[in-house]
């Protein structure tokens, strides 16, 4: 036995509710499939309704007279199992009330706040329903110019300019601190990462123009490559050890990489790691080397601004033309080929009591592998090669080598070798000679340093290029003037013309 | 390779596509005997013939009807408007029966409208609009609008390809003013992909239609006083590509919208709610919208002067975001 | 020469190159004041029913319809139904039936609140719907409107769709996303048809210009109301059906009223089908509650179109024996026409025909009514229990 309500139908796409006219049965009667039950009357309509299943009429619940919202109840049928079986089944017609949790996805819930990530539907999506807006936490807050959530200050800040200082750590109340070269005072973007690279140097804040793109001529501002004019520090320097809070301080040192943990056995004084072939031959050579040829190694400052700023400005557009990423290596490729060009004498090798200058410049470039060995690959004629060529050549051979797909003639025909203590963080290096060649150049770390132009204090990105050589055959002298056409080249680097197509 | 102007690659496109797919065929008044108004099925009438050129009468409603009812059939009919103005007379056509008929029940309407639009022609308010809004507003639909001879016949083929009913609207301003080179044989621009058309660090525009290249000629004069502007033109509104949005205002932190439709409700308005919806957060400024003003498209030269974007009033737009 | 009399309308035309013999130069009395200069055609006369309805003529210039005073109707002609089988009447004959008992149980499903919407029926217009769609080949494109359920049937939809329609089901034909008779199929060459109505001719002139492009013989038919041959698709599409010699039929279901609104004041022309010449094309206009002659009429239709003589315009003329809608009272009927109407059931008309000539008897008729209940219940339990959409099923299919 089951029971089946009779329902108020809707008569209609703007009737809401019905009258009860007329009962045509009464409780206890018997109701066939189908035959009428009552009547009742619409705005639109007087109608009768029939009943949907056999059985017998057991309960009214609206009177005559009464007048029922549609979809409620009108009276109650019981009916037996196998009638009711089909028309028991849930609701009538769909309703909209179902709408599954899918649909739901209340832009209440807080989503975790990610570096500069928007949740953008699929590309292959056209205008499906979006994803809920990201970093609610910022929209609520939003109001007004102001910005709301501003624990207090009256400062405008961009929602770009919030969300980089929150992901930095960088309160508010420091962001008050600084000076603005918006419109009105505002701090910008730019702005902004300016005073993080100086907080990172531990130095002052000052508003400069950022590498990233052409400056904009703001009034008392020059244009990069030009001296900055003095500002007073706005606050004093921040000691250099102590943590910033939010800074990313977190509780140690960063984890050490694989390749350099050594495995213990537990309560051993030591471990003994007996050398494989690779290891046994690269102590070889550099024993061999340092006996061989007597090192002495210059140093050389050399001022990268130009270069950085380059680089930044065209690094994404290199990327999309070129197909591969743009580092640093090429303009040093680039500097020392023509460097070498000028001083031909650190590119020989030594034969017996015969110093052979080598024309071709074929440039080795140290590579550490992630497994902790060093590959040498040589890159053939830099000579021949454009800037966008020693680039192209440079990544293919990097990628080559750490996916360990070099072949023979990759690492052998040297003329001379550049390596980069700078990747890991060397300030400078003396390296050691790759035999037979009579040289090698070691590239430091780029730092941005006070310097001195014109007796005005600047923020330049600076490094230091060191060269180990043999002293039998290369003097002081030309390691020295080597060095500093290197810098020369480097310091005035030409961007006219080294990307076709770009500029 | 060859240059080409808009026109003639929009013509090889359409060509192409008629030759390569005998069920393509294309109808609309005055195409076949004259060419078209304006010239673009020039000899299309002597090459294909009048079963494939058809030559209708004065009834866009029934020229949108006919293609819709082909289309199910298994033909791919490009269906012409004279003028974009004129699709509100097959307005109908469009909203209840093409854009909503696979959504009903599974049939596909594989269609295009051509719409030749846009003003600066002296053309009144008749023969100047650009409408694309009130269709970028109707689900089912696609809409796309080539603003370079490469894109015009890239975008038409893919049109003429595509499953769904595409409108194209094609710039009449541009068609014999702009011209580059075209590569020859067969390639289509995937709907739904927007187009760097001159990358920048500084500020982006977001544009389509015409007034990409009064955007490039802003860019130029802004390029002088040390603003680098990006320029991507959205190629597709229907769909439209958010990854390249994204990706510009991530880039440069500040925006602006342009394009020759008027203002309120324009194109403009669905991506600034884009941007401020999904990428606040990389907001350096507030993005701005030069647009056509709010009217009729109006006749006299100093009138539509007024009321059409030009280079210096984007250039105007791009140097307040960039300065704020 | 003297126009062919029509209507009871005449109208004598100057006869061109004759010295004043035979050339009439008196000009009738118009009904616009001063003569036109030029050949002078009146118009057919229009007659007007009580509530505004146009009395509509028969193209022998009979009346169709219970008048004058409750009229019965003729017996149907056993000429024409010499054209058929006595199975390709029985099939008809049930397509009717079938038709009438799915829509009485809509009626009921719909109050027992089980349908949401709206519901609208066609009753007294079985005759039409089936013997259009039994004229023509399964691959004629076809456009059915909501009040030819029996077109449905012949083009072979079944009962259990049917009724997943009306249920709104996720598996129906339209997925739950539109209205009860707005089904279609391409496999089945049968278009879903839109709520404005007559904007699918064009649409189905298009189907069947498309096949013709494709070397098929495929002759395209829709319905329309009296209704939509006031909107602009209307005519449209007729002129370019006219110009392009086009494989189409339309028939127009001139139930005398659109809505509320009765034909007396949707067109000022005598009959629908008078516009045909406008057009360039034939018309005819047929009693629509007498299934012979409706048959006779399209396979005339079909006949032409498929020799490449072009396109038709039929007229069908029947009653709306219900109101617009289920929720329509229907108060602006004059008392007593549905009634009269009633008389001139195009199944009962059907029916007695079928049976005087021995072709049905009760028997048959009583299983066969048994047998569609049998399989009607069946399939509106079976499509009740079909499972509903889910919600963000709404964001699918809108693209190809």
């Amino acid at each position: 036995m089951a029971r089946v309500d009779i329902i108020m139908p809707q008569l209609g796409e703007s009737i809401a509710e019905g009258t009860v006219v007329k009962w045509l049965k009464k409780p206890g009667d018997k109701v066939g499939k189908d035959e009428s039950v009552l009547e009742i009357t619409t705005d639109k309509v007087d109608s009768e309704i029939p009943s949907p299943s056999a059985g017998i009429l057991v309960e009214i619940v609206a009177p005559e007279g009464t007048t029922v919202g549609i979809g409620k109840p009108l009276g109650i049928l019981e009916t037996d199992a196998t009638a009711a079986a089909g028309a028991a089944k849930s609701a009538p017609a769909p309703e909209a009330a179902k709408a599954p949790e899918a649909a739901k996805a209340s832009p209440d819930v807080k989503t975790p706040v990610t570096a500069g990530d928007s949740v953008l539907p699929g590309a292959g999506a056209p205008m499906a329903a979006p994803a809920p807006p990201p970093e609610p936490a910022v929209v609520a807050h939003a109001s007004g110019g102001n910005g709301g959530g501003n624990g207090g200050s009256d400062r405008f800040y961009s929602p770009l300019v919030k969300r980089i200082a929150r992901e930095e750590g960088i309160a508010l109340s420091e962001l008050d601190r600084l000076a603005g070269t918006g419109q009105g005072g505002r701090v910008t973007k730019d702005d902004l990462l300016g005073y993080m690279e100086q907080r990172k140097a531990g130095g002052v804040a000052m508003p400069q123009a950022q590498p990233g793109g052409m400056p904009m001529m703001m009034p008392g501002q020059m244009p990069a490559g030009m001296p900055m004019m003095p500002m007073m520090p706005q606050f004093s320097p921040m000691p250099q050890f102590m943590p910033m809070p939010g800074m990313g301080a977190q509780a140690g040192p960063p984890a050490t990489p694989p390749a350099y943990k050594i495995a213990r056995e537990p309560g051993a004084a030591e471990t003994r790691i007996p050398w494989d072939n690779i290891r046994k031959k690269i102590a070889a050579h550099m024993v061999m080397s340092k006996s061989t040829s007597p090192h002495v190694t210059s140093c050389a400052e050399v001022d990268v601004t130009t270069i950085v700023s380059f680089r930044e400005t065209y690094k994404d557009v290199f990327q999309q033309s070129q197909g591969f990423k743009l580092t640093y290596t090429p303009f040093f490729l680039h500097a020392v080929t023509k460097a070498i060009q000028d001083f031909p004498g650190v590119n020989a090798i030594v034969d017996g009591e015969t110093t052979v200058i080598k024309h071709a410049i074929n440039l080795g470039m140290a590579v550490a592998m992630d497994d902790g060995g060093l590959i040498v690959p040589v890159l053939k004629h830099a000579e021949d090669k454009n800037f966008v060529g020693l680039a192209r050549n440079a990544d293919d051979l990097g990628r080559r080598a750490k996916s360990k797909k070099l072949v023979p003639d990759d690492i052998s025909g040297g003329t001379f070798t550049i390596t980069n203590p700078g990747v890991f963080g060397g300030l400078w290096g003396t390296p050691i000679i790759n035999q037979p060649q009579v040289a090698i150049f070691g590239m430091g770390t780029i730092n941005k340093r006070v310097a001195v132009i014109n007796n005005m204090i600047a923020i330049r990105d600076m490094i230091y290029v060191t060269l180990s050589y043999d002293h039998r055959v290369v003097d002081g002298a030309l390691s020295h003037l080597f060095l500093a056409r290197v810098k020369w080249y480097l310091e005035n680097f030409n961007p006219m013309g080294q990307i076709p197509g770009v500029i | 390779m060859a240059v080409k102007t808009y026109i003639e690659a929009l013509a090889d496109g359409l060509r192409e596509e008629m030759v390569r797919d005998k069920s393509v065929y294309m109808l609309g008044e005055d195409i076949g005997q004259y060419g078209g108004a304006f010239k673009v099925t020039k000899g299309f009438l002597d090459e294909f013939g009048p079963e494939r050129i058809v030559d209708t009468p004065l009834a866009e409603s029934a020229i949108i009807g006919v293609a819709i009812g082909s289309a199910m059939m298994g033909m791919r009919p490009v269906a012409e408007m004279q003028f974009a103005d004129f699709v509100a007379c097959g307005f109908n056509q469009l909203i209840n029966n093409a854009a909503k008929m696979h959504y009903r029940w599974g049939a596909a309407v594989p269609m295009v409208v051509r719409l030749p639009s846009g003003g600066g022609v002296r053309g009144g308010p008749f023969h100047s609009q650009n409408p694309e809004a009130w269709f970028c507003h109707t689900p089912g639909l696609k809409v796309v609008a080539p603003s370079t001879p490469n894109d015009a016949k890239g975008l038409i083929k893919a049109a003429i390809r595509d499953e769904n009913p595409v409108l194209y609207f094609e710039h009449k301003y541009l068609y014999r003013r702009i011209k580059e080179e075209v590569p020859d044989g067969d390639f289509a621009i995937e709907i739904g992909k927007a187009d760097i058309k001159r990358p920048g660090a500084d500020v982006s525009i977001i544009t389509y239609g015409s007034m990409v290249h009064l955007s490039l000629e802003a860019a130029k004069k802004l390029a002088a006083e040390g603003i680098d502007v990006e320029v991507v033109d959205l190629r597709s509104l229907l769909p439209y590509d958010q990854q390249a949005i994204a990706g510009t205002v991530r880039k440069t932190n500040r925006a602006v919208v342009v394009h020759e439709a008027t203002r309120t409700c324009g194109f403009a308005a669905e991506v600034m709610a884009f941007i401020v919806e999904e990428l606040f957060t990389h907001l350096d400024a507030p993005v701005k919208r030069v647009t056509s003003i709010d009217a009729p498209v109006p006749y006299s030269p100093p009138l539509e002067d007024f009321f059409m974007p030009n280079a210096d009033k984007i250039a105007a737009a791009v140097r307040e975001v960039a300065a704020f | 020469m003297t126009d062919k009399k029509r209507n009871g309308g005449t109208a004598t035309k100057a006869a061109p190159g004759k010295n004043g013999a035979g050339a009439a130069t008196t000009r009738p009395a118009t009904s616009y004041g001063t003569p036109l200069p030029g050949p002078v055609i009146e118009p057919p006369k229009r007659e007007l029913l009580p509530g505004g309805v146009a009395l509509i003529r028969d193209d022998d210039g009979n009346v169709i319809g219970p008048w004058p005073d409750g009229a019965s109707p003729p017996k149907l002609s056993r000429e024409l139904a010499k054209a058929w089988s006595k199975d390709q009447l029985l099939a008809v004959h049930r397509f009717m039936r079938m038709s009438r008992e799915i829509e009485n149980k809509v009626i009921n499903l719909y109050r027992q609140g089980k349908i949401s919407g709206g519901v609208y029926l066609g009753r007294g217009n079985e005759a039409t719907a089936v013997a259009a769609l039994y004229c023509l080949e399964s691959t004629d494109p076809v456009t059915i409107l909501h009040r030819d359920l029996g077109a449905h049937l012949v083009r072979g939809w079944t009962a259990r769709e049917i009724f997943m329609q009306y249920f709104a089901k996720r598996d129906a034909p339209n997925f739950g996303k539109d209205t009860g008779l707005h089904l279609g199929s391409l496999e089945r060459f049968s278009l879903g048809t839109v709520s404005p109505l007559g904007c699918m001719i064009p649409v189905t002139l298009g189907c069947a210009v498309g096949l013709k492009m494709q070397g098929k013989k495929a002759v395209g038919l829709t319905f329309t109301g009296d209704g939509a041959t006031s909107l602009g698709d209307f005519h449209e599409a007729l002129n370019f059906a006219g110009v392009w010699k086009a494989p189409f039929i339309l028939i127009v279901e001139n139930n005398q009223f659109a809505y509320s609104t009765p034909t007396g004041k949707q067109f000022a022309c005598a009959r629908i089908s008078d516009r045909a010449a406008g057009y360039g094309m034939p018309g005819t206009t047929v009693d629509g509650t007498d299934v012979l002659k409706i048959l006779n009429a399209v396979k005339t239709a079909v006949d032409r179109a498929r020799k490449g003589d072009g396109p038709t315009l039929i007229e069908s003329v029947t009653m709306r024996m219900r109101g617009h809608s289920e929720h329509d009272d229907a108060s602006y009927v004059p008392k007593g026409m549905a009634d009269a109407w009633a008389a001139w059931d195009p199944i009962n008309r059907f029916e007695e025909y079928l049976m005087s000539e021995r072709i049905l008897d009760q028997v048959a008729l009583d299983r066969m009514l048994a047998e569609l209940s049998t399989e009607i219940e069946e399939a509106v339990d079976w499509a009740f229990a079909q499972p509903p959409n889910e919600g963000p099923e709404a964001a699918e299919g809108v693209y190809a």
